[in-house]
């Protein structure tokens, strides 16, 4: 049973199945069916690193996470999946002026390169971002997020963006 | 080891009597084996793999057929005599994991606060205390005791919160009974069995079978309990890793909660039912 499927309980993490905790270096510090037992140290699962920026949260597979800086002031869009390489969504994103549903051309600006990020500006001056991460072999996931000046209509054509883009890419 | 040699000399559950009509087939799959299932004009169920017709049996209220022409005897559960009982086949239960690990949970009483929350098990009552774990070798069984443990609600049955004393059996690698305090009658013990089919080795369908004191509850009521409670099994089953269940002690950490899987997965490896089993380290 993965960790994933419990709930965080106060300061720890709890199984879904019996209900073992475990702090943030990944050791088990309670067994509900052993309330008197100190858990032995050996129980420990893998902990990573974690730190948020922009309203993403990052993690390192090893060592510490190191987060690219984004603006303080983004909103959530959603998140997308590809059923293609990063560096071909990124080639679409960069090289190609995709014009939403009004005509309304949105043009990229990389922001780092590992983890890719993109920025988008529109004629009027809003930003949006853009984090891909590729996903094993022939997959990538894009988190999209928007500043907050951004109301409804314009999240939701950022969002019908993100699919163009994506029938483009996984031609 | 031959994965199949015990696996196909054991009796399995493969459809309730009466759940088929006179005439009716039906295909499903035994080890990994495609079968059909075939009542005749008066409702007696054949079985066969499309080349040879395989033994069939009646007991507890399931029909049993196996790939082998000499099986082993079918374990007892005495109980089935007892006329006052009332007698639930449950139906069936789909779930993609292995049918030891079915089993597995089944044994498993640590789990009930969490997965049966305010049923079978209610925080703060977590503790699982001390019980008594044995192989029974006349029967070639596993047979655990004295386990007790608080439940909101026992049973359907149960009007109150109570402290249920529980035995387990494991007659066969993919059978087990357990026997529970009966709430309405406090000298007597409710039984509860899964019955398990395997299909294959990550994928089985559960038949849960139940004899109860219970005259109150209509059957439509103590069915939904049954199926209630093993629904939210499934989740669990479904998820758990690795998908075959690991018979190396190295692969997981027992506690002395899960003393009773520990002799179940021992007795396994025993008796060469790995059918379902991870024997090798990952």
């Amino acid at each position: 049973m993965r960790l994933s499927h419990g709930f965080v309980r106060g300061e720890a993490l709890a199984c879904l199945y019996h209900g073992w905790h475990y702090d943030a270096e990944g050791k088990c510090r309670y067994i509900p069916a052993h309330p008197e037992l100190t858990p032995p140290e050996t129980i420990t699962v893998q902990s990573y690193s974690v730190a948020e920026s922009g309203g993403v949260l990052w993690l390192a597979t090893s060592g510490d996470a190191k987060p690219i800086a984004l603006p303080d002031n983004l909103q959530p869009v959603r998140s997308i999946t590809f059923d293609c390489k990063a560096d071909a969504v990124e080639k679409v994103m960069s090289e190609t002026t995709i014009s939403d549903a009004s005509g309304e051309p949105l043009r990229a600006n990389s922001v780092s390169q590992k983890p890719c990020a993109l920025s988008f500006e529109t004629a009027d001056g809003k930003t949006a971002v853009l984090v891909l991460l590729q996903q094993g072999l022939d997959g990538t996931t894009a988190h999209i997020l928007a500043a907050d000046d951004w109301i409804t209509d314009g999240l939701v054509k950022i969002s019908r963006w993100s699919e163009m883009t994506r029938r483009i890419a996984e031609k | 080891m031959d994965r199949f040699e015990r696996a196909k000399q054991d009796w399995y559950p493969v459809e309730m009597v009466g759940g088929l009509a006179s005439g009716e087939q039906r295909d499903t799959r035994l080890l990994g084996i495609d079968i059909t299932l075939s009542a005749d004009d008066d409702g007696q169920i054949s079985v066969s793999d499309g080349k040879d017709q395989w033994p069939t049996t009646i007991a507890y209220d399931h029909i049993w057929t196996s790939p082998s022409s000499d099986p082993r005897p079918l374990f007892d559960i005495p109980e089935a005599e007892e006329k006052e009982r009332r007698f639930v086949p449950c139906g069936v239960v789909r779930v993609k994991c292995s049918p030891l690990r079915a089993v597995e949970n089944f044994l498993d009483i640590a789990h009930f606060p969490f997965v049966h929350t305010d049923i079978l098990g209610a925080e703060p009552h977590t503790e699982v205390e001390p019980y008594d774990v044995n192989i029974d070798e006349t029967k070639d069984e596993v047979i655990a005791t004295k386990v007790k443990f608080f439940q909101p609600q026992a049973a359907k049955s149960a009007g109150d919160r109570i402290i249920t004393d529980y035995v387990y059996r494991v007659p066969a690698p993919m059978v087990s009974i357990l026997y529970k305090t009966c709430p309405p009658k406090p000298d007597a013990q409710d039984v509860i069995a899964l019955f398990v089919q395997p299909l294959d080795e990550e994928t089985c369908d559960v038949w849960p079978w139940m004899a109860l004191y219970d005259y109150e509850s209509s059957m439509a009521d103590m069915i939904h309990f049954q199926q209630m409670i093993f629904l939210q099994d499934r989740s669990i089953l479904e998820n758990q890793m690795p998908r075959r269940l690991p018979l190396d002690p190295k692969m997981e950490i027992p506690t002395r909660a899960d003393l009773t899987s520990v002799a179940y997965r021992r007795w396994l490896k025993r008796n060469g039912a790995i059918y379902g089993a991870q024997t090798e380290v990952r």
